[in-house]
């Protein structure tokens, strides 16, 4: 039996043989690269599937009217320029030349049809921008918003909204015709892409000539592929491979202060994590600054606010916030203080006959939450809270049931740049991704406010109020602010990192041969 | 004689060296000046010394003290599915031996289903379907082991049946209860504690398989495959986490197979005897 298993993956081998070795073997220069699913796994390749749209703009596929710089401030992209007709119109001018990779040019025609099949596919789109009305009139696009909207051009930045040819019906395998610099040769859905450099490319022809984009889950097999060779570059490298590449000669590592945090979303609708100080005493009990310069080997800052401080409205200076340190005996005090008392005597905490226990949902494939999860579950042991942890491949079934007393989760707080985003997702009494049902008028009220204020200084205020108010519940209790860390080999040049997930294959990128 | 002598010493080796793990995993909290749940941050990824035996893990936690620690996990939760599966199929083979007939064709009919499937895929497929924890993890593995010991139990009372002394005691008026306990248990008994007894080990490497692919033990539980499947992270940075893991792992299936293989040569040479 086990002969013939093995020879029939030899077989396998034998047959996957030629077909790598011909992708090789292709004339021309071949850059390749790895990452986790969390980064390069696409469903397919049609923008306005799901979250793919976001996938396609790191692969170097589809591209936005607008770009975010590297302090996320949208730059003009296939968008040559814009201009703000009133509160609800603006104008947009697609710039000269661009063509998808089909050959057809990009006129504002296709723009508005591009986005019509969007916002027909794709639920998230409406949110992300509510369009009351579009025109085409040659180059020039008129958009019309429902309200008066202060970040559209954020929102354009969002690869939902990419830019693709909606005449052409989508392919099956390579999805539908963008505008980026590489084109898909072929695809299967989150496993590996393999592209062409894109000939018609207005932004100047690019320097690789094929791309190979693999998706390798486990970390260890991730670092091993770059170090002998297997691949140029890791896309967003787990903390964990940092110190392996620290002292690589051949090996390059850049990272870049993104806005993607760890934090605990409590489920406020379920007994013992209602109560703010039995959150407090937990959010006292994990120990942020080792989290970030262990767990994260330096490539992570603790957080004690909302947003990474290094965004505007990102500082938590005169707040009130109950957690400012590590401090397990304050949390022990604090407990006492809300009258929890070991009134059993079996080493967990009780009030009113009912024992402190919380169940901890995470991610099965985030090693640094699952450390994160780790580290709490025995500090907490310490001062008397029982924590289970459960972890899933998909946490959205968990989530949307509230299956959960407090969630450990890893998001990109600010994306587009605009603090908007999380507060209308999140921390909204109607957010979308409002699990642990948190409401609070104030925060509402913010909320709206900041969707109709233009000056950045006093949305930026407004933000920070939003925080403040935030603070003071601890529905939510950020940990660290993690940073994005590529690897990638000495052979490889004009790659740049870019803090925002959004990119990542250029035209600029080169290898040596 | 001499053949006897020498399996006798290495039984009574093998049963040595498991008093000592024994000892060990009982007696080694004894031994623990490490908290083995605790985080101690500042002593992350420490090298093996002399206050670290075997290290420290990604989480500054002493990876001996944690060792000692998910030894019991390890070791009883595989010597208590030994004892389930060996209970249930024994009983459930000698009587389908026994009893002949439709009861026989009916539970080996069932245990044919068990064995079309290849038994750790089969595991793991029930153990994903009963979800995570080392409860589960000991029922899917029951659930694929208790086969075994079934046709083994039948087969051997089959072939009691017809035995002269098995028609004597017919003839001299036993009961069904009588021959089943006194004649055809202790006759069928000895090859079933060999198997059983060589078992344990691979029953331990099943667990850990199941622990290492995330469906056994759940967290904070220092069990052997589990931590191993955290360990395989820092292969390159912390290699002692997963060595020394497996080091035990390895050290405890030896010392299982050595005794079940003494066991079974001292039964093979009484039996030529």
């Amino acid at each position: 039996m086990k002969r013939k298993a093995a020879v029939i993956m030899c077989a396998a081998m034998i047959a996957a043989m030629p077909m790598s070795s011909v992708n090789a073997a292709e004339s021309g220069k071949h850059f390749t690269a790895g990452a986790t699913t969390g980064f390069f796994g696409a469903e397919s390749l049609d923008v306005a599937y799901n979250w793919d749209g976001w996938i396609m703009s790191i692969y170097g596929i589809s591209e936005n009217l607008f770009r975010l710089d590297a302090s996320y401030v949208p730059q003009p992209w296939i968008a040559e320029s814009y201009e703000n007709v009133d509160d609800l119109t603006w104008k947009f001018t697609i710039r000269d030349g661009v063509t998808f990779s089909d050959g057809n040019p990009v006129t504002a025609e296709a723009v508005k049809k591009c986005f019509e099949r969007t916002y027909a596919n794709n639920d998230r789109a409406g949110s992300t921008l509510a369009i009351a009305s579009m025109e085409a009139d040659g180059q020039v696009l008129t958009i019309v918003t429902e309200t008066p909207n202060p970040t559209i051009l954020n929102d354009l930045c969002d690869p939902l909204l990419g830019i693709y040819d909606a005449e052409k019906e989508a392919d099956p395998e390579l999805g539908v015709s963008c505008t980026g610099p590489f084109v898909a040769t072929s695809f299967s859905a989150m496993t590996e892409v393999q592209m062409e450099k894109n000939e018609n490319y207005w932004g100047g022809t690019p320097k690789v000539d094929t791309v190979d984009l693999k998706i390798i889950d486990d970390t260890e097999a991730l670092n091993m592929a770059l170090q002998n060779g297997e691949i140029d570059l890791i896309a967003q490298l787990p903390a964990s491979g940092t110190k392996i590449f620290e002292n690589n000669e051949a090996v390059t590592m850049d990272s870049a202060t993104s806005t993607r945090a760890n934090f605990l979303m409590y489920n406020l609708e379920h007994a013992g994590v209602d109560d703010v100080n039995v959150r407090n005493a937990i959010g006292m009990c994990i120990d942020r600054e080792s989290f970030a310069d262990i767990v994260y080997n330096g490539y992570a800052t603790a957080s004690y606010g909302i947003y990474p401080e290094t965004l505007p409205y990102g500082s938590t200076e005169g707040m009130e916030n109950a957690v400012t340190a590590y401090d397990p005996e304050g949390a022990a005090a604090l407990l006492k203080e809300a009258g929890y008392e070991d009134t059993d005597q079996d080493g967990i905490l009780d009030k009113d006959g009912e024992p402190l226990s919380i169940h901890a949902i995470t991610y099965s494939y985030n090693t640094e939450c699952l450390q994160l999860a780790d580290m709490m579950q025995a500090e907490l042991a310490e001062i008397g809270i029982d924590m289970q942890i459960e972890t899933f491949d998909v946490l959205d079934d968990s989530l949307t049931n509230g299956a959960f007393d407090m969630a450990i989760l890893n998001y990109a707080m600010a994306p587009t740049g605009s603090a908007q985003y999380m507060i209308s997702m999140m921390f909204e009494t109607n957010g979308s991704n409002n699990y642990g049902h948190y409401s609070n008028a104030t925060v509402d009220e913010l909320s709206e406010k900041l969707k109709a204020t233009f000056d950045e200084k006093e949305r930026s205020d407004i933000a920070k109020q939003v925080c403040a108010e935030l603070l003071k519940d601890r529905a939510f209790d950020f940990v660290a602010d993690q940073q994005l860390i590529c690897a990638y080999s000495k052979k490889v040049s004009g790659f740049e990192i870019n803090p925002s997930e959004y990119y990542l294959m250029t035209n600029e990128i080169d290898i040596e041969e | 004689m001499d053949k006897k002598r020498k399996s006798r010493i290495w039984l009574i080796v093998s049963l040595i060296l498991l008093l000592l793990l024994f000892v060990a995993a009982f007696g080694g909290e004894k031994w623990l000046h490490h908290a083995p749940f605790k985080p101690d941050m500042r002593h992350a990824f420490q090298k093996p010394c002399l206050e670290y035996p075997f290290g420290t893990d990604n989480l500054g936690r002493c990876v001996f003290c944690r060792i000692i620690k998910g030894s019991r996990t390890s070791i009883f939760s595989a010597l208590f599915v030994v004892l389930i599966v060996f209970t249930v199929g024994t009983l459930l083979g000698t009587a389908a031996g026994f009893a002949g007939g439709i009861w026989e064709n009916i539970i080996m009919k069932i245990t044919l289903i068990f064995q079309a499937f290849p038994s750790f895929i089969l595991a793991v497929a029930i153990a994903g379907i009963l979800g995570n924890g080392v409860i589960n993890g000991v029922l899917s593995l029951c659930a694929v082991y208790w086969t075994t010991y079934c046709r083994l139990a039948r087969s051997l009372t089959v072939s009691l049946r017809e035995v002269p002394y098995m028609k004597a005691a017919k003839v001299c008026g036993a009961g069904k209860p009588a021959i089943l306990f006194r004649y055809i248990l202790p006759n069928v008994m000895p090859s079933l504690l060999v198997t059983a007894a060589l078992d344990v080990g691979s029953v331990i490497l099943s667990m850990a398989g199941l622990s290492f692919l995330g469906l056994g033990a759940v967290r904070p539980t220092a069990e052997w495959g589990a931590v191993m499947s955290e360990a395989k992270d820092y292969l390159q940075t912390a290699p002692w986490i997963i060595v020394f893991n497996g080091i035990a792992l390895f050290v405890v299936v030896t010392v299982f197979n050595l005794l079940g293989d003494s066991l079974r040569d001292l039964l093979d040479t009484e039996a030529e005897m």
